[in-house]
């Protein structure tokens, strides 16, 4: 039923077909190319060469709004949802014309919709007050708004909790039987296993595996993920190269040093934190922060862990609960019970740096220079001048160390850094933020997006702040990351956190099970 | 990034447009007069520029509207769109005026000093309310800094006629300061007072805070990613009520300047427009403070040149604020030519 | 001392004075529930002002100076459109340059057309007459013995309201001001609801400037429109974006200009000028009052490109 061809540098060359009435699973590493796919698919970007075909007919897609015309939704992993609509209003949206809208149609048939597929939608409910699993179900209703014949869904299950990744696969189940094609892009091996009728996996971008599910076990997909290949005789090659990524720890676990009995640098107490829509993202948080570690925030992303380090920056206030950050000397204290104080120029004068998750909202200010943007963090050694007056040699000479030091490609520190490419600018934000003697670390998925080389550089550079005994919080949704890294992990999934365990107890199977939120 | 470049060089491509647009329809608006377009740009370059006189008026005019611009171009630098300098001048002035009978008897510099320094705090005060407004409240400062223009201008149509008032009670205007609180003149036979000293002074202090202070650096950081300011640890609360202290205080500087250095009194009007040319100013100057004082000649140049071809031609002086409408779309205009090739940052 | 006729006065006049405050601030609310912040509508009301004037001399007939100031302010609104959302440079820039070219224009333009001399005779405009009910004793003259454009206005607010609950339009324009992402992925072209609402701002703030010039003066003074531009965007805000809460807020405004002027004849100790500022204090206190609201459409003045 349908075809494509792409051949653009991300995507190699490559066939996929979906029958009607048929769930594919398309997976494959981060960078893999999977969302390359899904975007020509949904005709979010324009394939370089190759044809496809829907139903025998060739499909030429300028834009989203053509693929959805001809009979393509997708679902994308990004909600595009305006959040002050009613439900009602947001599947009325572009589809009702100009004119006057009869909301008694529209909400029969999103009743309708919703009841045929065995999903709770109140039509009259306002977006913005949903959870990710409901408004999920509105992405659903609204490619599904229009008579089509495929359905693309982009990591549907990364942010839903057990129970509501249920109600999705009994809704998938329901549109496979209506005859509709499905697409499940997935990072979860269980979603292959028990929805999909065949597996596509993306290796770097070539297509290397396309076969029906049953003829694949946990095992051999993981090495097709993981090493492009599961021929016989490179099984144990591959098995082993898995066991060194997940299980082997390469990293040496910090060095227990004798005074690990001091009071913790940070110590967070029943933390709750609530999602800028006012959801809570995650409750009952409580850990302590010791100088010497590296902490590790492991699961989905959005659920809580970018407010836990809002919160630990200064930036956020907790819902309730609270924070405390010992400030060096034992003087000082700084509790974020107490508002006025809790700001990030206090925290980062105490010793917090912090590698934040959206480099191009906060980290970076594009349009100035290297120079300027190694000025951004203040810190406590006043390293720029101590008065109001700004030392601009030590600056210029910290910046040309820095693009030496973290082998950062630029012309010159004078470029504006919004010219560099994004691994570039997260080195410099790296330089920023670790050099000199940080006490309190917080990277948030500090090698997101980067390629294998700087990844490896981004980790070395965390392991040395720590042996320099610094305090570090790592939040990745990267599990091999996490488990290379930590010494201790916590785990935030479906709004509670569990853990801490010590790395070292720390196996997949354990782990997963929290990350499902199933195992207690 | 293949997608960005055509729309970019579309958007240069419209602007182009956009340039020669706005030429053609200032040509057409002196056409429409009767009025040949090349004298009537003789008459202002000749006037303002190339007799002795025209060039001392025009360097008076440029004094209040450097140190306007100065002013503006601190605010904007921090995105904090002050576009109440008239009010702040007009408080600034205002109070210095009425400080003026106290420091009667003072030694000479010293009280002139302190004349200036009461024209600062006045400005200060009104443009930090409006800092205030907006850091503690979110009020938007456009629109509160207008309001406080309004505000500035009754109430000095209320002193002028009241506590203000000249002692014979008839104009409304306020008494002359006496001689020792009048700025010298600095060019014999031209009205050019020491206030081009204090404004040339101000654009070396401005341009001092802007490119070696901490302060000037939080400025541009909060102006080009706010959230990497408050991320990095600027309180921008305090940025934005001090930045709009400092741009008010520059504002009320130029008013009593204007009137130690000039007028000898304050009465209502006597700063027509000169806020919003002080926009202008700092815009042509990109901000930046050295070049403000260029700018704010270009300007005054304008206006002196605008005033000369109103009195010669049939050519209506409203004309000034179309010119000045024409430089800032066309500024606006000229950084997307610049930017073609989308190359730059999103 | 307050009689009812006093009281039935004070409320006629405010509305009269609230009229090109509510019709700039509809505008301007429109455009601002799509995305785009136009703080020129000064300027813009302005040209509508002076056009009214002109046009209805030129013409003779008060429709005429309507058209042109309606044409003239939706031409400068569409200008402002292009700077903002065609080439996405500062919104707010472009507003204030917005604003001087509207004091050139207006002042170039009276001083070409009238010289120096006193203001021509505009042609009258007219005050409805609703037969019986303009007769009736308190309500005749309090609510249907106005010019036609009050009830436009009036009339203006109703239809907003309703095209932003009840149709697509109203939806596209919300939803392209709240996530133009979402909007786009809708296959709403964001760019042109934007241009649209741009230019429908600019031509109601120019029939805001016709209604000061022809309906409650009679002439075009410069800088006449004293700040009634910037007041209807404290309306807006005030207002929370609502078209029916700006109906309110802007009769406020005009009661309290109404109220100012009565005051000043009233109380004639007190210096006018400090009365003369009450509308300006009130916008400020509005802002206050209104500031931090959840109801600020989200991409307000984020010019919008795909990624």
């Amino acid at each position: 039923m349908f075809k494509r061809y792409g051949d653009v540098t991300a995507v190699a060359p490559l066939s996929l077909a979906v029958r009607a009435g048929e769930v594919l699973a398309l997976v494959g590493e981060n960078g893999a190319g999977k969302s390359t796919v899904v975007n020509m698919v949904g005709g979010m970007t324009q394939p370089t060469g190759g044809s496809m075909r829907l139903d025998g007919r060739p499909l030429e897609l300028g834009s989203p709004r053509e693929a959805h015309a001809e009979g393509i939704g997708v679902v994308q992993q990004h909600y595009a949802l305006v959040p002050s609509f009613t439900v009602a209003e947001m599947l009325a949206l572009g589809d009702s014309g100009l004119t006057g809208l009869d909301r008694r149609a529209i909400r029969a048939r999103v009743e309708e919709l919703s009841s045929e597929l065995g999903m709770m939608v109140d039509p009259d409910a306002q977006i913005g007050s949903l959870d990710v699993a409901g408004q999920q179900r509105v992405e659903i209703l609204r490619a599904l708004s229009r008579d089509i014949r495929l359905l693309v869904l982009d990591e549907p299950s990364a942010v839903l909790n057990p129970e509501d990744t249920d109600r999705l696969f009994q809704t998938i189940a329901r549109l496979r039987e209506r005859g509709i094609g499905i697409i499940l892009v997935t990072h979860k091996l269980g979603d292959v296993f028990r929805a999909c009728d065949r597996a596509a996996v993306l290796h770097s971008g070539n297509l290397v595996a396309d076969r029906p599910v049953a003829e694949l076990d946990e095992e051999r997909l993981v090495s097709l993920i993981i090493a492009g290949q599961d021929d016989a005789e490179d099984a144990t090659k591959v098995a082993r190269a898995v066991s060194a990524d997940f299980g082997d720890r390469r990293v040496e676990p910090a060095p227990r040093s004798s005074d690990t009995n001091r009071e913790p640098l940070v110590s967070v107490r029943d933390l709750a934190l609530n999602r800028p829509n006012g959801s809570t993202a995650v409750e009952g948080v409580s850990f302590n922060l010791n100088a010497g570690e590296i902490f590790a925030i492991a699961g989905v992303d959005g659920n809580g862990q970018s407010e836990l380090v809002a919160c630990l920056a200064g930036l956020a206030l907790p819902a309730s609960g609270h924070i405390t950050v010992s400030a060096g000397d034992a003087r000082s204290t700084l509790d974020s019970r107490n508002h006025a104080h809790w700001t990030p120029g206090a925290l980062r004068m105490a010793g917090v740096v912090h590698i934040p998750d959206d480099r191009g909202r906060q980290g970076i200010a594009a349009a100035l220079s290297l120079v300027q943007n190694l000025m951004i963090s203040r810190r406590p050694d006043e390293r720029f001048g101590r008065g109001p007056i700004l030392n601009r040699a030590r600056a210029r000479a910290q910046t040309q160390t820095a693009i030496v030091d973290y082998a950062i490609r630029t012309e010159g520190p004078d470029q504006p850094i919004g010219r560099l490419s994004g691994g570039n600018q997260q080195k410099l934000v790296l330089a920023r933020e670790l050099s000199g003697a940080p006490r309190i670390v917080l990277a948030a998925h500090p090698s997101r997006g980067l390629d294998v080389r700087t990844i490896a550089a981004v980790q070395g550079h965390l392991l040395a702040a720590r042996d320099r005994g610094a305090a570090v919080l790592l939040v990745s949704a990267d599990l091999g990351e996490t488990l290379r890294l930590a010494d201790r992990i916590m785990v935030f999934a479906a709004g509670t956190a569990r853990g801490p365990i010590a790395a070292a107890e720390a196996d997949e199977a354990r782990l997963g099970g929290w990350l499902t939120g199933r195992a207690a | 990034m293949s997608a960005a470049a055509p729309a970019a060089r579309s958007e240069a491509r419209a602007a182009a447009l956009v340039l020669i647009v706005g030429a053609l329809i200032l040509l057409g608006l002196v056409l429409a007069v009767g009025e040949n377009p090349l004298t009537v740009l003789w008459t202002m370059v000749e006037s303002a520029l190339l007799t002795a006189n025209g060039l001392a008026d025009t360097a008076v005019r440029a004094i209040p509207l450097c140190l306007i611009g100065l002013g503006v171009a601190l605010a904007f630098r921090a995105g904090v769109f002050n576009i109440g300098a008239d009010g702040q001048l007009l408080i600034g002035t205002a109070l210095a005026v009425a400080c003026a009978p106290l420091l009667a008897g003072w030694p000479v510099p010293l009280g002139i000093a302190a004349l200036l320094v009461a024209g600062v705090v006045g400005g200060a005060v009104w443009g930090g309310l409006a800092g205030v407004l907006k850091a503690r409240f979110g009020a938007n400062e456009i629109i509160a800094t207008i309001m406080l223009n309004y505000v500035a201008i009754e109430l000095l149509g209320w002193l002028v006629r009241g506590p203000l008032q000249e002692p014979m009670g008839i104009f409304p205007q306020s008494a002359r300061l006496e001689e020792a609180l009048r700025l010298p003149t600095l060019i014999d036979g031209t009205r050019i007072s020491a206030g081009l000293i204090i404004a040339l002074a101000a654009v070396l202090a401005v341009w001092f805070i802007v490119a070696r202070l901490r302060y000037g650096y939080s400025l541009t950081l909060i102006g080009q990613n706010v959230e990497a300011a408050r991320y990095g640890g600027v309180r921008i609360g305090w940025i934005t009520v001090s930045v709009m202290a400092l741009s008010g205080g520059l504002a009320g500087l130029a008013g009593i300047v204007e009137v130690s250095g000039l007028h000898g009194r304050i009465q209502e009007g006597f700063a027509p427009g000169f806020g919003i040319t002080g926009i202008a100013v700092a815009l042509l100057a990109r901000l930046d403070p050295l070049r403000v004082p260029i700018a704010a000649f270009a300007f005054a140049a304008l206006y002196v040149g605008s005033a000369n071809v109103a009195r010669s031609t049939d050519v209506p002086f409203p004309l000034v604020h179309i010119i000045e409408a024409a430089i800032i779309l066309g500024f606006l205009a000229a950084t997307l030519l610049k930017r073609k090739g989308g190359a730059a940052a999103p | 001392m307050m009689d009812l006729a006093v009281i039935i006065g004070l409320f006629a006049s405010g509305i009269r004075f609230a009229i090109p405050i509510l019709f700039a601030a509809l505008g301007e609310l429109v455009n601002q529930r799509a995305g785009v912040l136009n703080v020129g509508i000064e300027g813009i009301m302005l040209v509508g002002a002076f056009l009214a004037v002109a046009c209805a001399v030129a013409t003779g007939s008060p429709w005429g100076g309507l058209a042109g100031a309606i044409l003239g302010g939706a031409a400068l609104g569409w200008l402002h459109g292009v700077f903002a959302v065609r080439l996405k440079v500062d919104q707010i820039v472009a507003g204030i340059g917005l604003i001087l070219l509207g004091l050139g224009l207006s002042g170039y333009g009276y001083r070409l057309f009238f010289g120096q001399g006193a203001p021509t005779q505009v042609p009258g405009s007219q005050r409805v007459d609703l037969g019986p009910l303009s007769d009736l004793p308190v309500l005749g003259p309090l609510l249907f013995s106005h010019h036609v454009l009050v009830y436009v206005a009036v009339a203006s607010a109703l239809l907003i309201a309703f095209v932003f609950a009840r149709t697509g339009l109203g939806l596209a324009i919300r939803a392209v001001g709240e996530s133009p992402k979402a909007a786009d992925s809708a296959g709403i072209n964001v760019d042109r609801v934007r241009m649209a609402t741009a230019t429908f701002g600019g031509a109601m703030a120019g029939m805001g400037g016709a209604f000061l010039s022809t309906a409650q003066l009679a002439g075009f003074v410069e800088d006449m429109v004293a700040g009634r531009g910037f007041i209807a965007i404290a309306v807006v805000v005030f207002a929370r974006w609502n078209p029916l809460g700006a109906l309110v807020v802007a009769l406020v405004f005009g009661i309290a200009e109404a109220a100012q002027i009565r005051l000043q004849t009233l109380f004639d100790d007190v210096p006018y000028q400090l009365l003369t500022v009450l509308p300006y204090v009130l916008a400020l206190v509005a802002l206050v009052a209104a500031a931090r609201s959840s109801s600020l459409p989200a991409a307000l003045a984020k010019p919008y490109r795909r990624d």
